[in-house]
């Protein structure tokens, strides 16, 4: 009978802790690399913005504030890899620039007719569109983990540990994504 | 003796009686199916001649036996699509070896999409998966809690379970909760409902039409066909 209680203070003292720091640990990666995964769809943002200033500019050369406000923006965003929560304004602050230059392209009606820029507007609702599935993910995963973090007993291998809550990114997206495309029907085989 | 032959004779009428309406309810199906697809001009066939049942979805590798009947192809709503009967059967024995069978009974809406598709099963939580949840058997959790709250969903792929169930999708499926399950595969996609009178399966249609103009665009931009 004492060997049982024996056995089963063990469990409680070994196992458990053991079970939920593998948890945490599972959970901390999840998040790190959905973080890596927002990285990359910010990244073919930054890599579309030159494209766009450019194509802006044939139209409209004389609107250079917006266009280095927008490159400045663009800059500092890409300037170091912060946290979350760091570089959620300065990537919003580049949302708000590329909207603007949207807004000077809507001024010219030529520009916005070219093949160019719409190729490159539709580009650039698709980022968007995958940057805020990338950061619904990156959110649920931290929600997972800061509730596992926050809750007894894995608060306390948490604290024992150091592991800590993470940030949420938010963002909102610049320009909407497009509808879905047609539909067709082909054979089951 | 007289006795024997009489409860014999019930026996033979009640069995044929219970064989003809039987016979009959199928005959009025058939009928009534065959009615829709005439007036909506979609083609009708009694048997699966597209072998829709072998298609990957977890629905059809559920029980001993499937199948698939009642098929009617056409446009609905400027969309192909195809809508059946799909029936499977559970086999249980009892103490003494005895086997009884339950049949499972849905009507099936199917349409493709242009891309592919990791495989997803959206179904209503209930009793069993959320006990599920408690041991460790998690599913895709939104960020929308009514949603995780009715909803249980498996995909391996949780970029495209995100990507597919944007908040636009999920607040629709909440206001649109008429179906069973829907199950994306490929470009496949298949809507089934508890089985159906007849007259309600343009509704099916319907569903599925307005479900795939939820779809969101990244879906085919992220999974473009192969």
């Amino acid at each position: 009978m004492t060997a049982i209680f024996i056995v089963a203070a063990l469990v409680i003292v070994v196992a458990v802790p053991l079970l939920i720091y593998n948890r945490l640990v599972h959970l901390r990666n999840v998040t790190r690399e959905s973080w890596r995964d927002i990285d990359a769809e910010l990244q073919r943002r930054y890599d579309l913005v030159p494209n766009l200033v450019n194509t802006v500019k044939g139209y409209a050369a004389h609107e250079r504030e917006t266009f280095e406000a927008v490159t400045a923006q663009r800059a500092e965003a890409m300037a170091e890899h912060r946290e979350p929560d760091e570089q959620a304004p300065r990537e919003r602050a580049l949302g708000e620039g590329v909207a603007q230059l949207l807004a000077v392209a809507e001024r010219y009606p030529d520009l916005k007719a070219s093949d160019q820029f719409l190729a490159l507007q539709r580009q650039l609702a698709d980022t968007e569109d995958r940057i805020q599935v990338a950061r619904r993910i990156y959110n649920a995963n931290v929600r997972a983990y800061d509730t596992l973090v926050q809750t007894f007993p894995a608060v306390l291998v948490a604290r024992a540990f150091g592991f800590n809550t993470r940030p949420y990114f938010e963002i909102d997206p610049i320009v909407r994504g497009a509808g879905p495309p047609p539909v067709d029907l082909s054979g089951p085989t | 003796m007289g006795l024997l032959v009489l409860l014999l004779a019930v026996l033979v009428v009640v069995a044929g009686a219970a064989a003809y309406l039987k016979y009959r309810a199928r005959q009025q199906r058939i009928h009534g199916v065959m009615t829709v697809a005439q007036r909506i001009g979609f083609t009708f066939s009694v048997d699966d001649v597209d072998h829709l049942v072998d298609l990957p979805f977890a629905l059809f590798g559920r029980g001993v036996r499937q199948g698939v009947e009642l098929v009617i192809s056409g446009e609905h709503a400027g969309m192909p699509m195809r809508m059946f009967d799909y029936w499977y059967y559970d086999e249980t024995s009892d103490s003494q070896g005895n086997r009884s069978r339950q049949y499972h009974r849905f009507t099936c809406a199917l349409a493709t999409i242009p891309a592919a598709c990791p495989r997803l099963r959206l179904g209503h939580e209930n009793f069993m998966t959320r006990l599920g949840d408690r041991i460790g058997l998690h599913d895709v959790t939104f960020e929308y809690d009514d949603f995780n709250r009715k909803y249980r969903v498996k995909c391996d792929d949780q970029k495209f379970a995100f990507s597919l169930l944007d908040g636009k999708m999920m607040q629709w499926l909440l206001d649109a909760d008429s179906f069973d399950s829907v199950e994306v595969d490929g470009p496949w996609v298949l809507l089934a409902a508890p089985k159906l009178d007849p007259g309600k399966w343009l509704n099916l249609g319907s569903w599925l039409e307005q479900f795939h103009r939820q779809i969101p665009a990244v879906v085919y931009s992220t999974y473009p066909p192969r």
